[in-house]
């Protein structure tokens, strides 16, 4: 088949090859440690080591490879390339610096929520796929090359897409975001511990659940106000605030185990506290006194949790 | 009474016509006639006003809102539709001529291809039929998103937007922990001032504008590429596909897409007035960074610098360039910016305060 590829477009392509190869394995590997002595929300967040802090954190944008994909990076050499051109056009000159500034700007403020990085997202392709396009402008030779590399770059992508398809991550999202949750897995109702009954979607159930005029001690599950009529403390054990009338204020922290278990019950008036699971080990304070204070009663497809509160 | 699934679909229907078509119908064509001469491919300009034709229904809802609360449903859903009703009247042969092209253009990318005769028809019914019943069955159930959503439940229940320190509910305990501005969860709010106003209980819109926007971005990806060659939008559409988050999250429901199409429109519309220094530009440039802001807080700073690019770069002395962008600035502020300055001034001071992460 005649491709029009010189020898010296080959070697490119190579080249291009290992270069992505390389710079792949490396960021897996350096993102791909894990520190389990860390906080479990930075754990959670994938930002628990300085490399990850890094990679998946203030240089996100380009780097989070398992969430944003692989090829994003490719705008820095890209830039490098276009160098003059860009100092020749306003109108480059205007994107550029529009770009440096917000990758600093998410970098700065956004790198502990993965999704402010996807802000730049589709400006990002963009730029790729039309600097690449429009490579011959600067080396009329590489006309013939611009197709390959995006074939090339495609294939990372695809390379990509299946390493984290085939991660424990997509699945539990998937599952999530695709799950039939009215059939809900047969391994969730057998690990239950004994004495908690297995609820198709317990938000659902609360209503029926709940003695009228029940107080419950919501840990930032917002579906029992969109979905029941319970009144619900607002909480998040990852803070320790309490949402109330005048605002967030400390539950656990300030409080011995015996004067946070009469604030909740006496004070507020709690009888139940809604919860998930994995919430739960964000604060000890928390996790303990769903451990001592509080029985299970209810649990979920999602391992949304329905605790009583013992009197 | 719930609905059944028939009844849902078509209020879903009647819903798109009335907060997504109408309002596109009417800015593209008012964007069309301002536009065109321009340069601007009316392609393009019909995904935009797609985008920003429900997100301005709604910030003019907002508006109203927190100047004539409490009125009845039925007057909110007329006076934010009766605008665009007449923008739609005065402007409807442009506004057709600009969708003609934007439907041609995906023709034209899409026909050639072996098969794309058939392809494109079926695959687009296939589609919708996919994503309506994908909406049907998954209920709205993120924890941002059932943030907005009842937030905008709140509202529904006491239609007035008021400012204070603590976005506190009495009635159930509900605290708003989000930062941003309110145009998402007054989307939650129109479709259930819709559903009393005219009988129904469903909440496929809210499940929907997700998807319908990252379906935006998409296209806007895809025909703007274009202009290089067919196969460099394929391309481009293929790799932000295969860039794994955009394909989880047009699966989900949440407010990145719609945050998200408004940064990118408002890129765009920024490069377009530095192509194109002209007032009508940034009229839509301040009207864009100001939805943009209104979607999110992150979209405020966004804002912040592309007004600070365009001041560095227009090519333009430095008079009419402050008047310029004076003006943009102005819809920039009225927008979105508005509620960020009421929410620091006299409101839970927005990121002027201990930020909790969730």
């Amino acid at each position: 088949m005649k491709t029009g590829l010189t020898p010296k477009h080959w070697r490119f392509l190579l080249t291009l090859f290992i270069v992505l190869l390389v710079v792949d394995v490396l960021v897996y590997y350096i993102t791909g440690q894990k520190d389990l002595n860390a906080d479990p929300n930075l754990q959670d967040r994938n930002i628990e080591t300085a490399g990850k802090l890094w990679l998946n954190g203030y240089l996100g944008t380009l780097f989070h490879f398992r969430f944003l994909g692989n090829i994003n990076w490719l705008i820095l050499p890209l830039a490098w390339i276009y160098r003059k051109q860009i100092l020749a056009s306003r109108v480059l000159l205007c994107l550029s610096a529009f770009m440096v500034l917000s990758l600093i700007l998410i970098g700065l403020k956004g790198y502990f929520n993965p999704r402010y990085q996807f802000t730049l997202l589709p400006l990002i392709v963009m730029i790729i796929v039309a600097g690449i396009w429009q490579l011959p402008t600067i080396r009329p030779d590489w006309i013939s090359l611009r197709q390959p590399i995006l074939i090339l770059l495609l294939l990372a992508c695809m390379g990509n897409m299946f390493l984290i398809l085939g991660g424990e991550r997509a699945i539990r999202n998937f599952n999530r975001v695709l799950g039939d949750k009215s059939k809900g897995p047969v391994q969730v109702t057998e690990s239950l511990p004994e004495g908690v009954a297995y609820v198709k979607e317990l938000h659902l159930c609360l209503d029926s659940l709940l003695a009228p005029g029940e107080k419950v001690l919501v840990n930032n599950l917002p579906e029992v106000y969109y979905y029941t009529k319970a009144f619900g403390h607002y909480y998040w054990c990852g803070s320790d605030l309490l949402y109330g009338r005048e605002g967030p204020a400390l539950l656990f922290k300030n409080r011995s185990p015996e004067q946070a278990r009469s604030y909740i019950v006496d004070t507020l008036g709690c009888s139940w506290v809604y919860t998930f699971k994995s919430y739960n080990r964000y604060n000890p304070a928390f996790e303990t006194f769903l451990k001592e204070d509080c029985e299970q009663r209810y649990s979920d497809y999602d391992f949304t949790e329905l605790y009583r509160i013992r009197r | 009474m719930s609905e059944t699934a028939l009844q849902a679909i078509l209020s879903l229907l009647i819903k798109q016509i009335v907060l997504f078509l109408l309002p596109a119908f009417a800015v593209a064509g008012w964007m069309n006639q301002r536009m065109v001469q321009g340069g601007q491919h009316p392609a393009i300009t019909a995904i935009v006003a797609l985008g920003l034709g429900p997100a301005a229904a709604i910030a003019l809802f907002f508006h109203l809102m927190l100047i004539a609360p409490n009125m009845p449903y039925w007057l909110y859903i007329g006076l934010v539709s009766l605008p665009f009703l007449v923008l739609f009247v005065l402007f409807f042969r442009q506004s057709l001529m600009c969708f003609g092209e934007a439907w041609s253009s995906l023709q034209k990318l899409i026909l050639p291809i072996k098969g794309g005769a058939l392809l494109f028809p079926v695959g687009l019914v296939l589609f919708l039929m996919a994503w309506v019943r994908y909406l049907w069955l998954k209920p709205v159930m993120e924890h941002d998103t059932l943030e907005y959503a009842t937030q905008g439940l709140v509202f529904f229940l006491n239609p007035v937007i008021e400012y204070s320190a603590h976005r506190y509910d009495a009635a159930t305990g509900f605290y708003y922990v989000g930062l941003h501005g309110l145009n998402f969860p007054l989307f939650s709010t129109w479709e259930l001032m819709f559903n009393a106003a005219v009988g129904t209980t469903s909440n496929l819109l809210f499940r929907s504008l997700n998807s319908y926007y990252g379906l935006l971005i998409a296209l806007f990806v895809f025909l703007y590429l274009r202009r290089f060659a067919p196969r460099a939008a394929w391309f481009g559409l293929a790799m932000l596909m295969l860039s794994y988050i955009f394909f989880e999250n047009i699966l989900k429901y949440h407010i990145d897409s719609y945050r998200l199409f408004f940064g990118v429109a408002a890129v765009w519309s920024m490069l377009e007035c530095i192509e194109r220094p002209q007032w009508r530009n940034f009229f839509w440039f301040g009207v864009l960074s100001g939805l943009q802001a209104s979607a999110h807080s992150l979209g405020v700073f966004l804002s912040v610098i592309e007004f600070a690019c365009l001041f560095l770069f227009l090519p333009l002395p430095l008079l009419p360039r402050t008047k310029m962008l004076l003006y943009a600035f102005a819809l920039f502020f009225t927008g979105g910016a508005l509620h960020y300055v009421l929410d620091v001034s006299i409101g839970t001071g927005w990121i002027f305060k201990e930020i909790a992460f969730f």
